[in-house]
């Protein structure tokens, strides 16, 4: 969208410059015509707009016929057609308004024109949501929907079609810029220098302590459940030094909101205005302390009250250079902080059913397409109305029960006369995740088994459409589904669109763009569309299809949108949007009437978007020049949070090059996201202003806290020793017998075994199985050694050894077995002729006798117990004697022998 | 092999796993003072994933005893200064560099962190880089590759396989000997623009790892994870300016603000003014990811950097290789940052040089030095002298035999 600004002077009405954005898709100026309204009371039915129950929403009543003369022109014939035909109804406005009823007679039905002229006086043809019209309905005055806002909507709708019918509209909207009232910035609360001041009341002994009892488990350097920052729960366990609390506070401002101190007593117990991140964590089942997570944060929520409630409210920092003020509440618009910028913009020509989700309470969703009957939706199930407009789904549905969803087969299955045989399904929806399967977003359908005539939903990554058509007639499993490859469904805000008509078939447009989607099915009819389904969102009709996640808006069209129409819907956005206007003409060096413009909108339930920062002039003789900008932040309600800050590095000049009348200087183009505190509840909103490194001639820099650095602390005590891990274990096992770890037999066993052998020294996770794997390796090695197949021989390995003997003879001396365990001896434990064994290996004596010692022996030394007997190897090896009594036996002996060595600790640990 | 002899073979398996299990448990009940024989045979085996021969370990002794511990384990690395016992510590370095070393860095170079990837050249790089005493600070920005010698293997170096570190690796060579690991550099290897490269950053297995797919941030957290010894987590900063966090980045995921203000920026806002330092590196492939190179398009910022723009339209849209430090101020200015570079630049050598030349990356690799070797973090002391004196000159080397010698068992 490209905005227009044109200047016009109004000094009937406020007696000042104002601009007027023209929201359109030429970027031409247009003079927008101010049609000043007439200042008429509607009067109520009623006699008031308050109390008047709802006339009922549903389908109108029989519309009273019309007795009078054709229309004059065009203009009335589009009066009728679009207004009057669908406010005469006796309960809409027919009842009252009608011919000898209460002035403005506009749905009179003896004369269309005169209806229309009247209809002018409560018209505003330059901005149709100022109309009185709207504003009548909007409050209340004999509303026929569930909402007053859905009320103003419709009838905006319908002010903007007549005039759009005859070129009168502008197919977008003209909207005014005015300066706002001046606004200082309230006071509010700091964080003390210290956690120590306001003694009694203090972050040490009020927050700090529950900090630490609960979260210094992870937001501690010395956590032990894993350290986590930020590190607001440090306790050195030294209560003689203060660092670990000093280090702790700054790590925790940023998680507590002294705005708190000021919530009632009862309103503490519910949690619902507690704004402070340590006690919202919580509430939100933030490893809570307790089983009840509500205590646990009431607890958290009421320390930090105590610490806050003690702190002066003061005004912001004086020193700061700073902007007007303003209040961002749902009014701004009337009490003139700001200026509402969204609508108008879609392309809705084709449009048989929309739901915006502005209600905010009730259970009820209204049509507010303003085509009769309207689908009104009921809530069912876990669904909750969100901030900015929208509703979460979590399970539960908003399903249409009283049959007026048969209009949508009505107006699109060519079966019907008029139907249209093409249709699209629109909407902005967030998923909740990308793990859901065959969740219904939007349905038109009986049940899960019976069909549907369409349904959009979601399959992990991907958006799925199925529908009833000719060529598709098995709704449930005709799917098409945007590719697994793409991933184009993601857990954030989309603009989702699906078109049908019989020629292109089916198509799924994402933000603006179509997807890879391909039909595999011909387009087909929809003659057999069944009128009786309901529609639905959020889930199927039969509860057995629930997505999750959040819709902000959802539009049925009786028409396959063009993609460029989809595109623009796409950039119309969704939601709400308004200009707010920080004055900064009171800084030296700017002049007068000079602001910093945002475009605002809510993002979610827990923040603001602010976008679009312009620097603009009210008065266009004035052309800035040389003003400098620096270090721009959003405050918010007397303070500058720290996240968001997206222009805190602007640095730019306003010049009379880049300056415009019309368009100001845009400062940047990036947005970004503000952190919601009080909401924009009319009475208590959340207040904005700005601050500035420079501007103009004024400056003061920004000083970040100096950051303290957490302390160094020793490592915890850990065993000394380790394993070797598996390449090192083969290295060794090759230094230490020669044997190449290239050897075949080598590779064959390490490549089978890599994965089993330990990957970590730590000692502590050595297994069972880590021992089995280097048993297999050790066999291997010793058995090529022994086999004469690595660089050292045998005999010279062994020397003195006489491997032709066999089992019977080679092993029945002591000598002899010592010739098989002395180079073991020497070559794996280091056990040195001069110097001895090494204290921190096996005792020499020891191996030696579980190795070769000739007869039953004591292990530990029990005497007249036999639980300690053994056998050494050697002895157990030539129980098979005489049946074993070879020469392969005595190879084998020793190559036990060796890799009992080779794959002892003796070898393995470090 | 008959089923009596099977049986038989079983049998003296069995006994052979029974007596290794007794034997492992014995060492556990030996607890002695350890002299001069036992620091030495520790130190080698740290150093070098083996045991000593019994002339190293008596010559190694002896240097201990003389006060020079430190002295006796640089024998191991640098085995030419072992005097008559060169031969004899060449075999001990070889395992140090092929295998100690080699397992060290190994699980820096692949996504899964995995030990058991085979030998490749950013694995390669580091060792050829400690063995010949490279100053590590050019770790992420040096013109610098290793790679086998002419003729050592039969596969040369590619840009499209690892099969040329794959051979060495299988045929056991020995990575300690400078004639078969060489230096050479990228630019002549890689097809890369000198000033493309980017130290191991820039090696065809980092980029394997971290380039492929992606917006290649993954290369950044990585290098962050393996250099900083710490993860975004650990360094996370949300008071950070959010003007250069892209637009694929959801600002309100699954619909709730909150957790990318509270989680998401507090990474992105400094990782990605950061990370754009990496605009230009694509890893090409078609179906088999091993079989892709890596490629660089100077001036032209790659596709994936501008993915899924419509995520927040408002977000930052990169033009080109330009980086920005913000991790100099706030929270993070405590990681140490080189005063004497300009916290700014184009490409991914001038921000591989901003990273490796703070003081975070100097203690990390103590750090890791210290766990390879001494199986434990090092003590306070520790950390800060050594550190101080490996910034002196960042000889990663002499780290290693600093931390062998710390740890000896004295």
């Amino acid at each position: 969208m490209n905005a227009a600004i044109t200047i016009i002077t109004d000094n009937s009405l406020r007696n000042m410059w104002r601009h007027v954005i023209h929201c359109c898709h030429e970027s031409t100026f247009i003079l927008a015509v101010l049609i000043i309204p007439a200042i008429l009371s509607l009067a109520g039915c009623g006699g008031g707009a308050s109390n008047e129950a709802n006339p009922g929403a549903g389908s109108t009543t029989a519309p009273t016929g019309y007795f009078g003369p054709p229309e004059r022109d065009p203009f009335v014939a589009a009066y009728k057609e679009y207004v009057w035909d669908n406010l005469v109804a006796s309960n809409r406005c027919g009842g009252c308004h009608g011919t000898g009823g209460q002035a403005p007679t506009f749905v009179r039905n003896d004369d269309i024109n005169r209806a229309a002229d009247q209809a002018l006086t409560v018209t505003n043809t330059t901005f149709p949501e100022q109309s009185i019209l709207v504003s009548k309905v909007g409050g209340g005055h004999n509303c026929w929907l569930s909402n007053n806002s859905s009320c103003a909507t419709v009838m905006t709708g319908y002010i903007q079609d007549w005039l759009n019918a005859v070129g009168a509209g502008v197919g977008g909207r003209d909207i005014v810029l005015t300066a706002p009232p001046d606004r200082d910035i309230s006071s509010s609360r700091t964080f003390p220098a210290s956690p120590f001041d306001n003694p009694g009341n203090s972050f040490a002994e009020t927050v700090y302590p529950l900090l630490v009892a609960n979260c210094s488990g992870c937001h501690s350097p010395i956590g032990t459940a894993g350290r986590q920052q930020p590190y607001f729960a440090y306790d050195d366990g030294d209560p003689t030094t203060d660092n670990d609390v000093i280090s702790s506070y700054e790590a925790a401002k940023a998680k507590m909101d002294l705005s708190d101190a000021d919530i009632s007593p009862f309103d503490l117990t519910t949690l619902d205005q507690v704004n402070s991140l340590l006690a919202v964590r919580v509430r939100e089942l933030h490893n809570c302390w307790t089983a009840d997570c509500a205590s646990d944060a009431f607890d958290m929520a009421t320390a930090i009250r105590a610490f806050a409630g003690v702190i002066p409210s003061v005004v912001v920092d004086p020193t700061l250079v700073t902007s007007r003020a303003l209040l961002f509440s749902e009014d701004c618009d009337s009490l003139g902080y700001c200026v509402v910028a969204s609508g108008g913009n879609r392309y809705e020509n084709n449009l048989i059913a929309l739901w915006e989700f502005k209600e905010g309470t009730g259970t009820t969703v209204d049509d507010v397409s303003g085509v009769n009957p309207p689908i009104n939706l009921e809530l069912s199930g876990n669904v909750n109305w969100l901030g900015g407009y929208g509703l979460e789904f979590n399970g539960g549905k908003a399903q249409d029960i009283s049959g007026a969803s048969s209009r949508l087969n009505a107006s699109i299955n060519p079966a019907v006369a008029g139907g249209s045989g093409r249709y699209s399904i629109e909407a902005w929806v967030v998923p909740d995740n990308v793990t859901q399967e065959e969740s219904n977003i939007v349905s038109y359908s009986g049940n899960n088994d019976t069909g549907r005539n369409f349904t959009l939903g979601q399959t992990m990554y991907n958006y799925d459409y199925m529908h009833l058509s000719t060529t598709t007639p098995d709704p449930i499993n005709d799917v098409l589904s945007t590719p697994d490859a793409d991933e184009v469904l993601q857990a954030t805000q989309q603009h989702v669109v699906t078109t049908f008509d019989p020629v292109n078939g089916r198509r799924i447009y994402v933000n603006g763009a179509l997807t890879n989607a391909v039909d595999p099915f011909a387009g087909g009819g929809l003659t057999d569309w069944d009128d009786t389904y309901a529609f639905v969102l959020g889930n199927e009709v039969s509860d057995d299809r629930p997505w999750l996640g959040k819709m902000r808006l959802v539009a049925i069209h009786d028409e396959a949108l063009t993609h460029e129409q989809i595109l623009q819907n796409f950039e119309a956005g969704v939601g709400e949007k308004y200009f707010l206007l920080f004055g900064i003409g009171h800084i030296p060096g700017i002049p007068a009437d000079s602001y910093i413009m945002f475009e605002v909108s809510q993002f979610d339930s827990y923040s603001y978007l602010f976008y679009k920062p312009t620097f603009i002039n009210l008065d266009p003789t004035v052309v800035p020049n040389g003003i400098a900008i620096q270090g721009m932040r959003i405050g918010v309600n007397g303070s500058v949070p720290v996240v968001g800050q997206a222009y805190s590095r602007l640095d730019t000049v306003i010049d009379g090059s880049n300056y415009t009348v019309a368009e100001g200087q845009p400062l940047s183009n990036l947005g970004t996201v503000i952190p919601l505190e009080r909401g924009m509840q009319a009475g208590n909103p959340d207040e904005f202003f700005l601050t500035f490194e420079v501007l103009g001639t004024a400056s003061q820099p920004f000083i970040e806290p100096t950051p303290s650095a957490p302390p160094l602390i020793d490592p915890a005590p850990v065993p000394d020793i380790g394993f070797r891990t598996f390449e090192e274990i083969s290295a060794s096992m090759s230094a230490l017998t020669g044997v190449s770890a290239s050897n075949s037999a080598v590779r064959a066993t390490y490549s089978t075994y890599i994965q089993q052998l330990p990957s970590v020294e730590n000692i502590e996770g050595f297994l069972p199985s880590h021992q089995m794997a280097i048993a297999q390796l050790a066999l291997t090695y010793c058995s090529e050694l022994v086999d004469n197949n690595g660089s050292i021989g045998r005999d010279t390995y062994f020397p003195g050894f006489d491997f032709n003997q066999t089992a019977g003879t080679a092993f029945d001396t002591m000598p002899e077995r010592q010739s098989v365990l002395d180079p073991l001896m020497q070559r794996m434990l280091n056990v040195d002729p001069v110097n001895g064994s090494l204290v921190t290996q096996p005792d020499e004596a020891e191996m030696r006798g579980l190795l070769g010692a000739n007869g039953p022996q004591n292990l530990l030394g029990l005497v007249g117990d036999t639980s300690d007997d053994f056998n050494s190897l050697i002895d157990t090896m030539t129980l098979c004697l005489p049946g074993c009594n070879t020469t392969a036996r005595t190879r084998e002996v020793v190559k036990a022998s060796c890799a009992a060595v080779l794959g002892s600790a003796a070898t393995m640990v470090q | 092999m008959n089923r009596s002899m099977q049986a038989n073979n079983n049998k003296h398996k069995a006994c052979v796993f029974s007596l290794v299990a007794v034997l492992t448990l014995s060492i556990f009940s030996s607890a002695s003072v350890a002299g001069p024989r036992e620091q030495a045979k520790r130190i080698h085996d740290r150093l070098s994933g083996t045991p000593p021969t019994e002339a190293v370990l008596n010559d190694m002794a002896t240097q201990i005893s003389g006060g020079d511990a430190f002295g006796a384990a640089m024998k191991i690395l640098s085995p030419t200064t072992a005097g008559a016992l060169e031969s004899e510590y060449r075999n001990s370095a070889r395992n140090f560099y092929s295998v100690t070393l080699k397992n060290m860095v190994t699980p820096w170079t692949n996504e899964a962190q995995t030990v058991f990837a085979p030998l490749n050249d950013y694995t390669a790089t580091v060792i050829g880089m400690v063995r010949d005493e490279v100053p590590f600070n050019q770790l992420l920005s040096a013109n610098i590759l290793y790679k086998g010698a002419t003729g050592v293997v039969s596969a040369e170096y590619s840009r499209d396989n690892n099969t040329h570190y794959e051979q060495l690796e299988d045929q056991n060579i020995d990575l300690s000997d400078p004639g078969n690991l060489v230096a050479v550099t990228q630019d002549a290897w890689t097809g890369l623009p000198p000033n493309a490269t980017a130290g191991v950053m820039t090696t065809r297995a980092a980029a394997r790892a971290f380039f492929i797919d992606g917006t290649n941030r993954a290369m950044f957290r990585f290098t962050v994870l393996n250099h900083f010894c710490n993860d975004l987590e650990q360094i996370k900063d949300n008071s950070r300016a959010p003007d250069r966090v892209r637009q694929d980045v959801s600002r309100s995921p699954g619909g709730d603000s909150r957790i990318y203000m509270n989680a998401c920026v507090a990474c992105h806002a400094g990782m990605d003014p950061l990370a754009q330092a990496y605009a230009y590196y694509e890893w090409q492939y078609n179906n088999d990811p091993d079989t892709g190179r890596l490629i660089y398009t100077d001036g032209s910022v790659q596709p994936k950097n501008l993915i899924n723009a419509d995520t927040f339209k408002y977000g930052f849209v990169i033009t080109d290789d330009r980086w920005d430090n913000y991790w100099r101020e706030g929270p993070n200015s405590l990681l140490g940052w080189d005063t004497g570079l300009p916290a700014s630049g184009n490409g991914a050598k001038s921000m591989g040089r901003e990273l490796a030349n703070s003081d975070i990356f100097a203690s990390c690799q103590v750090k890791k030095v210290y766990r390879t070797v001494c199986f434990r973090e090092p003590t306070v002391s520790e950390l800060n002298a050594t550190t101080s004196s490996f910034q002196a000159g960042y000889n990663l080397k002499r780290v290693f035999a600093q931390a062998a010698a710390d740890c000896r068992g004295n």
